[in-house]
């Protein structure tokens, strides 16, 4: 995407195609993705259940299940001495692989309540983590850190709610353990996939302070998965809008909710009610429903629902159109959804 | 709002869910799901019940429905021949109650029986309020189907075959099945996709124009709740600490955790940057409530006399509109203007 | 595009997966109409292997008469301990009973024995833990206790235990093994109706205020029909392998009924066969393998059938 490679970019997705063959049958539920992943950024993958964005960070961190692969397309991770490392060539539970999970990419899922295990210590799971990235510390010191890691996820007194069961800690808590083990040996990059779902309001708007901090003070990349649009305002710098498998729409997080130039984009901006606006604001259901993955329409994914949708639409689907410096859509007819006016 | 019929008079509801320890099971306490509610239920209108995770939103639906055991207190429903209350009903009364007060519950993957096609779940209310006759039940249920925008035809079909947000408008149309007067809605949109939302939130005004009908809505998403709901209360662990009109609530917020709550919230324009009132800690567990006002440990505005007297939910009428709130603080300062 | 990582070995699942999709992007596969339970049953080799022995004793023994002309009870002292070949196909006993007839005959009661005792113990601890474990309560918990105490007690102990109160008759014996065969059903049916209990469905039908016993039976028990079924077959080998033992142990069947375990038990009490067992193979051999194959038929039916009722396995 990007011709001249940005020296912020510490994970370069292109042109990423995985497929599912639970069932005896072939799901293709990337169809093509490419994106970048930028130091001190928050980038936010945003759609509906299905489209795809959990796969796509699965695929980074290679943990798909056993019956999909990655057909084609590249992952690159540029680590920071310079070198390149070819994540999708890796092999998928292999010794480089399982070095890079953890140390210099975290994942932290949605459900806090199954993520960690029962039966140890909050504390002890920390340290699991901290012994396998940073061999040769002694007990105390490992018990420092993941004392110290827990305090710097604001949990009140980390001492004692280190030698905790999970079953002792609420689910806000939990979900703060969770990014303490994350974070526990300062990845470069963070993947969150849909952290807050499971959470209250005002829990999640903790958990988003404390992302928001890690990427001051560490310059973490964040990729955040949601399908939340209020988090997506609140949370990203940069945002990719999928669909069916496909980035439709990408670009800064002011570009893309003042010029939606994809047409689904817009539909999904207009079905939202948005707190605020009170009793009269106009719902806009999006019509139809989200097409069967074994039955696709052959042609560009939203055309059935879609507006705007033209000839070429049925048969073709759009190339990634660039609107401005840094935001691009998937849309032959974009200039006459921008004319359109919000 | 005065001028408004009341259908259902909720006072003093309590419903303690008791602890159970040991070999001989004895109680060792109780969780105070809903904790002396007090709340009236106009005609006609959608009363939003907001609150988060286990402060017992969801329990008091479940309570007025007499789907748990409640604890103590009344609740008085308007029958034809004047209120009586849902908790001293005969087993005949209580069947005519369930043809009046109808739920459509969260989990569309749950709410349907995979076992059942459409027509086969939704059949037996109808034979149980009196309709012996098959040819009539597939007439009504084809009917409702098509009131909740599906093709008469589908109830010929599993659950399995359907999308989250069709299931969803099939829940609806089997809680309208009985005619209801009032429908709780206990987080019906929650598990959607956010555009299936906008549907099933449209269908829902719709159906209430049709048909006259009054909802209580709960949910945890003040954004869905404004957009539907006429009235809002607030509850937190177990209480109901705000309770107004909706656009007196957004514009006039008076209790501190609706304003930690409404900051809290996501809102979807990046443009908007707000101020988030930051709370410390988690919900306290409803079976050990701290003392006082039970919001105290986590208010930024706490003062002595909160940590040990509990508020009581006041009226207040502020230019004219109902304000009903329980906060010392709030009540010293509305005192002091007079 | 469709070329894959070169650097990666290629496996048989790689092999597998690029089959699946060509096919699919030829667009010959469609929505199946056979159900995925049905496709994933006839997929396992075992299972189909089960079925197919399944169904071959049971035409042999059911049709007994079609197979040997003999009756299974009809002594001929001319044929005393006949050996394979000849006349008797498979040789006859020590009363100059055919074997081949007994073996057939025989299997007729062990099954019978077998899958009605199944299905007694199921449709008792089935409704049963449909019925209370929905209504809760402390009538719950009584049978709960109840049920504990049999599956606490040695089995095989208590049946020999209840033969010595009521006597040694077939539908006695039957009565047994349901008496002793319902508390495993009940546990079963009990847990899956607990997790059922909680689903919307149910309680939007308590909302409407349909009845407990209509609950329980119209609307949950076809939500368990895959576990009782797979757990029908499996008791059936079992209670069929236990009526063999007791009958080799003296307290089954009465002995002059032919069942599978009263025609091995010549090797216990059967004057000079028990001295040279060996020697006098043909007198139990070819049914033991019978019954094994019988028994195994039906596990692998029930494990498939299980494997295939299981979401969480692939397939």
């Amino acid at each position: 995407m990007t011709e001249k490679r940005n020296d912020d970019v510490v994970l370069s997705v292109k042109d990423l195609h995985v497929n599912f063959y639970t069932n005896q049958r072939c799901n293709k539920v990337l169809r093509g993705v490419s994106f970048d992943i930028r130091r001190g950024r928050t980038l936010c993958v945003v759609g509906e259940s299905g489209c795809g964005k959990s796969v796509t960070a699965n695929s980074i961190l290679r943990l798909l299940p056993d019956l999909s692969r990655i057909e084609s397309g590249s992952i690159t991770y540029y680590k920071e001495d310079g070198t390149e490392v070819r994540l999708d060539q890796l092999e998928k539970n292999g010794r480089e692989m399982r070095a890079l999970r953890g140390k210099d990419i975290a994942i932290i899922f949605q459900d806090p309540m199954t993520a960690l295990n029962p039966v140890y210590t909050v504390g002890y799971q920390i340290r699991e983590i901290i012994k396998e990235h940073k061999p040769g510390l002694s007990r105390a010191q490992l018990k420092k850190e993941s004392i110290e890691d827990l305090g710097d996820m604001g949990i009140p007194a980390p001492e004692i709610r280190d030698g905790e069961y999970p079953h002792q800690f609420s689910g806000g808590m939990r979900q703060r353990a969770m990014i303490a083990m994350g974070m526990s040996c300062e990845p470069k990059i963070l993947l969150a996939d849909e952290p807050t779902t499971a959470l209250d309001v005002t829990i999640s708007a903790q958990i988003f302070d404390l992302m928001n901090n890690l990427k001051a003070e560490h310059g973490t990349a964040i990729m955040m998965i949601t399908h939340n649009m209020g988090v997506v305002a609140e949370m990203a710098d940069e945002v990719a809008v999928m669909y069916m498998g496909n980035i439709v729409e990408y670009g800064k997080v002011e570009d893309v909710f003042a010029n939606p130039t994809h047409p689904y984009t817009k539909a999904l901006l207009a079905s939202i009610p948005v707190l605020g606006k009170g009793k009269n604001q106009q719902l806009e259901p999006i019509r139809g429903v989200t097409p069967d993955p074994f039955n696709r329409p052959k042609g560009c994914q939203f055309c059935p629902r879609c507006d705007y949708a033209s000839f070429v639409c049925k048969t073709e689907m759009p190339d990634e159109e660039w609107v401005t410096e840094g935001h691009y859509t998937r849309c032959f007819n974009y200039r006459k959804v921008m004319a359109d006016g919000k | 709002m005065e001028n408004k019929e009341i259908l259902l008079k909720v006072r003093n509801a309590k419903t303690y869910f008791p602890i159970k320890k040991g070999v001989l099971k004895r109680t060792v306490g109780y969780v105070k799901a809903v904790d002396d509610i007090n709340l009236d239920v106009y005609k006609g209108e959608t009363l939003g019940l907001v609150g988060e995770s286990g402060c017992g939103k969801s329990t008091l639906g479940k309570s007025i429905l007499q789907l748990v055991p409640v604890t103590e207190g009344s609740m008085e429903y308007k029958f034809e021949e004047g209120y009586k209350d849902l908790r001293k009903l005969s087993r005949a009364e209580l069947d005519n109650a369930r043809k009046k007060i109808q739920i459509v519950f969260q989990d569309p993957y749950s709410s349907l029986n995979p076992a059942f096609t459409i027509f086969g779940s939704l059949e037996d209310p109808l034979i149980k309020f009196g309709m012996k006759d098959k040819k009539e039940r597939i007439e009504k249920i084809g009917a409702l189907l098509e009131d909740v925008n599906l093709p008469r035809d589908y109830m010929t079909r599993y659950p399995n075959e359907f999308s989250g947000g069709q299931r969803q408008r099939i829940g609806i149309a089997r809680a309208l099945s009985v005619d209801p007067e009032l429908i709780i809605c206990d987080e019906a949109v929650s598990a959607l996709d956010v555009s299936i939302q906008a549907q099933v939130l449209k269908l829902l005004n719709k159906l209430k124009e049709e048909r006259n009908l009054t909802y209580i809505f709960i949910t945890h998403d003040l954004s869905v709740v404004e957009y539907l709901a006429d009235r809002i209360a607030v509850m937190y662990l177990g209480r109901i600490v705000e309770l107004t009109t909706s656009e007196e609530l957004f514009a006039n917020t008076l209790h501190p955790y609706t304003k930690a709550l409404l900051s809290a919230i996501p809102i979807a324009d990046p443009t908007k940057k707000r101020k988030r009132i930051p709370l410390q800690g988690d919900v306290p567990s409803p079976a050990n409530p701290p003392s006082g006002c039970t919001f105290h440990p986590r208010c930024p505005e706490c003062m002595e006399k909160c940590k040990s007297e509990r508020p009581v939910l006041e009226e207040y009428v502020i230019d004219g509109v109902s304000h009903f709130v329980s906060c010392h603080r709030v009540k010293e300062a509305l005192s002091k203007q007079g | 595009m469709s070329t894959i990582n070169q650097s990666i070995k290629r496996t048989a699942l790689d092999r597998k997966m690029d089959r699946i999709r060509d096919l699919e992007e030829a667009g010959k596969l469609g929505t199946k109409m056979t159900n995925r339970t049905m496709r994933k049953l006839l997929s396992n080799k075992l299972a189909v292997a089960g079925a197919v022995l399944f169904v071959v004793i049971c035409i042999l023994c059911f049709g007994a008469p079609l197979f040997t002309k003999y009756s299974p009870t009809t002594i001929d002292l001319r044929a005393r301990m006949a050996e394979p070949g000849g006349v008797h196909l498979l040789g006859a006993d020590q009363m100059g009973r055919d074997i081949w007839a007994r073996m057939l005959y025989g299997g007729r009661i062990s099954i019978i024995v077998g899958l009605g005792s199944a299905l007694g113990a199921a449709l008792i601890g089935v409704s049963l833990g449909m019925f209370v474990g929905y209504k809760g309560g402390w009538l719950d918990s009584i049978i709960l206790k109840i049920s504990d105490v049999f599956l606490s007690f040695p089995q095989m102990v208590l049946i020999i235990i209840i033969v010595a109160l009521v006597g040694q008759k077939l539908e006695n014996m039957i009565l047994i093994f349901i008496l002793t065969g319902w508390p495993s059903m009940y546990r079963m049916a009990r847990s899956k109706v607990l997790s059922l209990k909680e689903e919307e469905f149910v309680q939007a039908l308590r909302a409407f205020g349909i009845s407990d016993l209509k609950i329980a039976f119209k609307h949950m028990l076809p939500n368990c029909v895959g576990p009782i079924v797979v757990n029908i077959t499996l008791s059936t080998a079992m209670f069929i392998l236990q009526e063999a033992s007791l009958s080799v142990l003296g307290y089954g069947v009465p002995q002059e009924i032919a069942t599978w375990g009263n025609i091995i038990n010549v090797i216990t009490n059967a004057g000079v066969i028990r001295y040279d067992w060996l020697g006098y193979w043909w007198m139990w051999l070819p049914c033991a393998v019978m019954l094994i194959l019988f028994v195994l038929a039906i596990n692998f039916i029930g494990d498939g059938l299980r494997d295939a009722s299981d979401p969480t396995q692939i397939g």
